[in-house]
């Protein structure tokens, strides 16, 4: 790294005036996009050049393969058009198989290109210790090198955010960009390179192509937005991490208490650490005129698992959803069983059909599920994580009939707030429990953790413990009202969904904005974690 | 949008920006700053009026804690400031020169050699004493052009907006309450009393055999560490620019055995600066001749109390008026009181020491602090007489 321009250095806020000003007063409008392009190759440059390599290969390749499915798909629509009175049905029906595999092969191509560097950089140590470790057991001496290997800056979301675009080609949905340097502008889009949200370039890619005028209520949304983030980022984040990081050091050594309270702050430590870095790239990118995907929906409001993955991480969830989940749970193969099911005896009693009928949707949602916890990084411990939140909704989705009627027959109100307390509740045990898995250093720690929760609870021994990590009283009292500020925001976010607290707040008089916003502003400066004092602690997500 | 409308919005939005530019710049001043001794010492330098200095002595703890500013203009006349900070590098050296060359046009300048005899390089890369300087400093040219030069890309906002570094100090209140309303206090009142000077209760308590009493007959030279003699040279280089009257002293030291090399690099310092045309003034090796009591006249190996101090100040004084042909501007009678308060001070404060001592009390930092000054309204200020 040349310097550090990390989101929360005023590098970073320098660094976002001075595009500013040269995007705005740019005075060829048609060309305002090389701005951003410029801007966006130079922060990736500042922030990782060594690895620039990686994130062209991925531009180019993806570049090259839409335009090779186009060209493909074009020359068969042509040529079916001329032979549509000459061949006959099966001629035509033989063509478009041949073509359909022509265009799979292609983008198999750039899948496993892209996919491969990834897969390679991040599993490929984790597999060969896997290896050895089995291999070991079993007395073979053959041992696989493990090698240094690095991970380029927002490697995984670049990557995903590409290869959605190429199926979005080869199923026809969008069209190939034809200029490269905007095609390299919607993979390295400055905001988003470091964790995301992962677009979708229908949704996208026009508006960083077009010219955006200068628009006061976008730059001041945009900035309060920045603001909010970097109050969950500076302010709770940061300094929850002094604590979650002191405990991952030395994890082995605390007790039941220690970790339980260390994994309830990492839930307001992730939750502000991810939101925060999100609202900043948002924040950012809205004062260019460009509108981001929102990527969390007060995740902790969920009333079941389920719900919670459509509000945590919601651009993940899309890209699975679209990428991975449809194509499994509507191929052949799950659609064929399903149908089996169906036929069987089992499928004719009341649970067998609703199992017949939902098993695709079950099993998909597995798998998707088992691929997000790899997603997350090369050990056991986040398989274990992947597969805890698949397992319970694949038994959510087949058991969905025994709760109805459980809850039917207990009279249970749904609206009652008892009840959907109880199911808040409810869902952050279970999220809660799947975030040991991030927290313990390895899947038997993780285990043992979950052990402790029953077994080694001692609170006098946990306060002592968590006081020696050197928090002060008044820390926990900045975190303590930071984390009520955001919850009162969250409940006031989650009462008025169809709007949001910025707009509300332009309804309030000048001098209200001006003290909310004085606030705001003052707090950061005062109790956010940054400076050279302070190891600022990378976004969580950055790693991923 | 309406023309009055977008001059509305700017009102609005100016009238924001300024509150919070505003508030940051009274907590980096006042609340949320790293106030000690040595930025009380340094702002105070930035409060003498412009060309008001007759002397500046730049330097270290060796030098603050020696010479004394109130007695100087007390016997001889000559209005002086001490424009030094703990463990100074040998940057904030050249830097504080170069900011004597921005403020003030005084007679002399007198620098301390400590920065330069250092046995390594490390000294100048201590972040914390770079910190103690620089962190106040005003922003300047020179600031800037030791940022650039010396500090990493990563730390120079933490230079130029020191409440980057420092904004979580609020932790520390009350115990910084002295220090913030000494520095208000001294920002209302508009000079520092002492000028600079700041000691220890105390007299020095050591078995380690003194070796003063050899340093006279001492002429064996020790190389410089190479960094801090190019440094030495890149200071005599900007001198010699500028055409400045400076002269180098070494203060005297409860000099041992492990200390011994410093004495020899000073030699060699003497002989590098008079090769170049300056004086040097080797007073370490003259303590005895000044009536410096090693017993007596210390608080630690590398300081000398008020005692020491009040010896080495009229013997330096009367080298700086004699052979350096010092001479002392009339002072603006708008700053007489301001000096008298200065000599007045000092006195209690050599009194308030002496007190102490002698009921065998110690009290380190006996400074510009309100505590203390409150305390020294108990002493007469009425003039130290050498026995």
């Amino acid at each position: 790294m040349l310097f550090n321009i990390s989101y929360t250095t005023l590098n970073f806020l320098f660094f976002v005036l001075v595009t500013m000003l040269v995007y705005f007063l740019f005075p060829a409008k048609k060309y305002k996009w090389t701005v951003l392009l410029a801007v966006s190759v130079f922060f990736y440059a500042v922030a990782g050049y060594k690895f620039a390599f990686f994130i062209l290969f991925t531009s180019l390749t993806t570049y090259i393969v839409a335009l090779w499915l186009e060209r493909v798909s074009g020359k068969s629509k042509k040529l079916l058009k001329e032979k549509k009175k000459e061949w006959d049905r099966d001629q035509k029906k033989k063509y478009k198989s041949r073509i359909k595999t022509q265009k799979r092969l292609i983008m198999t191509l750039a899948l496993v290109l892209n996919f491969g560097i990834l897969a390679f950089l991040k599993y490929y140590n984790f597999f060969a210790g896997s290896l050895n470790d089995i291999l070991g057991g079993f007395g073979v001496g053959f041992s696989a090198p493990t090698l240094k290997l690095f991970l380029p800056l927002g490697i995984s979301f670049y990557t995903f955010q590409s290869m959605g675009y190429i199926v979005d080609v080869y199923r026809e949905k969008t069209a190939a960009q034809k200029n490269p340097f905007k095609l390299l502008l919607f993979v390295s889009f400055f905001p988003q390179i470091i964790q995301g949200p992962i677009s979708i370039y229908d949704q996208l890619a026009n508006q960083l192509y077009e010219p955006h005028a200068f628009d006061f209520t976008r730059m001041k949304h945009g900035m309060e937005l920045i603001l909010w983030g970097f109050f969950k980022k500076l302010i709770i984040a940061d300094r929850a991490a002094i604590i979650i990081t002191a405990v991952e050091n030395d994890y082995a050594n605390y007790g039941g208490s220690a970790l339980t309270f260390t994994i309830l702050l990492y839930a307001i430590q992730l939750y502000a650490d991810f939101s925060g870095g999100i609202d900043i790239s948002r924040g950012v990118a809205q004062i260019f005129g460009i509108d981001l995907m929102e990527n969390f929906k007060r995740p902790y409001f969920s009333k079941s698992i389920n719900e919670y993955w459509r509000r945590w991480h919601i651009s993940l969830g899309g890209w699975m959803k679209n990428y991975v989940f449809y194509p499994v749970a509507m191929s052949n193969v799950f659609i064929t069983a399903g149908k089996k099911m169906k036929g069987s005896r089992f499928g004719k009693t009341a649970a067998g059909a609703h199992v017949s009928k939902v098993l695709p949707t079950a099993v998909a949602s597995l798998i998707v599920f088992l691929i997000v916890g790899v997603w997350h990084g090369d050990n056991w411990k986040y398989v274990a994580f992947g597969l805890w939140n698949g397992v319970i909704i694949m038994l959510s989705i087949l058991m969905q009939p025994l709760f109805d009627g459980a809850v039917d027959k207990l009279h249970i109100n749904r609206k009652n707030p008892f009840f959907v307390g109880f199911q808040i509740f409810r869902t952050l045990l279970v999220v809660l429990v799947g975030y040991v898995f991030d927290v313990a250093p390895s899947f038997s720690e993780g285990m043992r953790t979950i052990a402790l929760f029953f077994t080694g609870q001692n609170v006098a021994l946990g306060v002592e413990q968590i006081g020696k990590i050197g928090l002060l009283p008044q820390d926990y009292c900045v975190l303590i009202v930071a984390s009520l500020v955001v919850l009162v925001a969250s409940i006031i976010q989650e009462r008025h969904p169809d709007t949001d607290i910025r707009t509300m707040l332009d309804q309030k008089p000048y001098l209200v904005r001006l003290v909310v916003l004085y606030v705001a502003v003052m707090s950061i400066v005062i109790f956010g974690i940054y400076g050279s004092g302070y190891n600022a602690a990378d976004f969580v997500y950055m790693q991923f | 949008m309406k023309f009055q409308d977008k001059i509305t919005r700017t009102v609005k939005v100016a009238i924001f920006l300024l509150s919070v530019m505003a508030s940051c710049l009274v907590l980096q001043h006042y609340f949320l700053r790293n106030v000690d001794h040595n930025s009380l010492r340094v702002e105070g330098f930035y409060q003498e009026p412009r060309d008001s200095l007759d002397a500046v002595f730049i330097g270290a703890s060796d030098i603050y804690s020696s010479f004394m500013p109130g007695r100087a203009y007390e016997q001889y006349g000559f209005t002086s400031y001490l424009l030094a900070s703990e463990a100074i590098t040998s940057e904030g050296i050249k830097t504080a020169v170069k900011e004597v060359v921005r403020t003030q046009h005084p007679g002399i300048v007198v620098i301390e050699a400590n920065a330069f005899l250092y046995g390594d390089n490390d000294n100048d890369s201590n972040q914390a004493h770079i910190h103690k300087f620089f962190d106040n400093l005003p922003l300047s040219v020179n600031k800037l052009d030791f940022i650039t030069h010396n500090v990493p890309v990563d730390e120079r906002w933490e230079y130029v907006f020191p409440l980057i570094k420092y904004h979580s100090l609020w932790t520390e209140y009350p115990d910084r309450i002295n220090m913030m309303a000494s520095n208000l206090s001294l920002d209302v009142r508009g000079y520092n009393y002492l000028k600079g000077y700041r000691t220890t209760a105390q007299i020095i308590k050591t078995d380690s055999p003194c070796l003063n009493s050899k340093l006279s007959e001492e002429n064996g030279e020790l190389e410089l560490d190479p960094n801090l003699e190019a440094q030495l040279n890149d200071l005599l280089d900007y001198c010699d620019q500028h055409h400045l009257k400076v002269v180098f002293v070494r203060a005297p030291h409860y000099v041992t055995k492990e200390t011994y090399n410093r004495v020899k690099r000073s030699n060699r310092m003497a002989r590098l600066c008079n090769e170049r045309g300056y004086h040097y003034y080797t007073l370490e090796n003259d303590a005895e001749h000044i009536g410096i009591d090693p017993k007596h006249d210390f608080y630690d190996r590398d300081h000398m109390n008020v005692y020491g101090a009040l010896k080495f100040t009229d013997y330096l004084a009367e080298k700086l008026m004699y052979l350096e042909g010092l001479e002392a501007d009339v002072l603006k009678e708008d700053l007489t009181d301001n000096w008298k308060d200065a000599v007045t001070a000092t006195n209690q404060l050599y009194r308030y020491c002496d007190d102490l001592m002698s009921k065998s009390k110690e009290v380190r930092g006996a400074q510009e602090d309100v505590v203390t000054l409150v305390t020294l309204g108990e002493y007469s200020g009425a003039t130290i007489k050498t026995k």
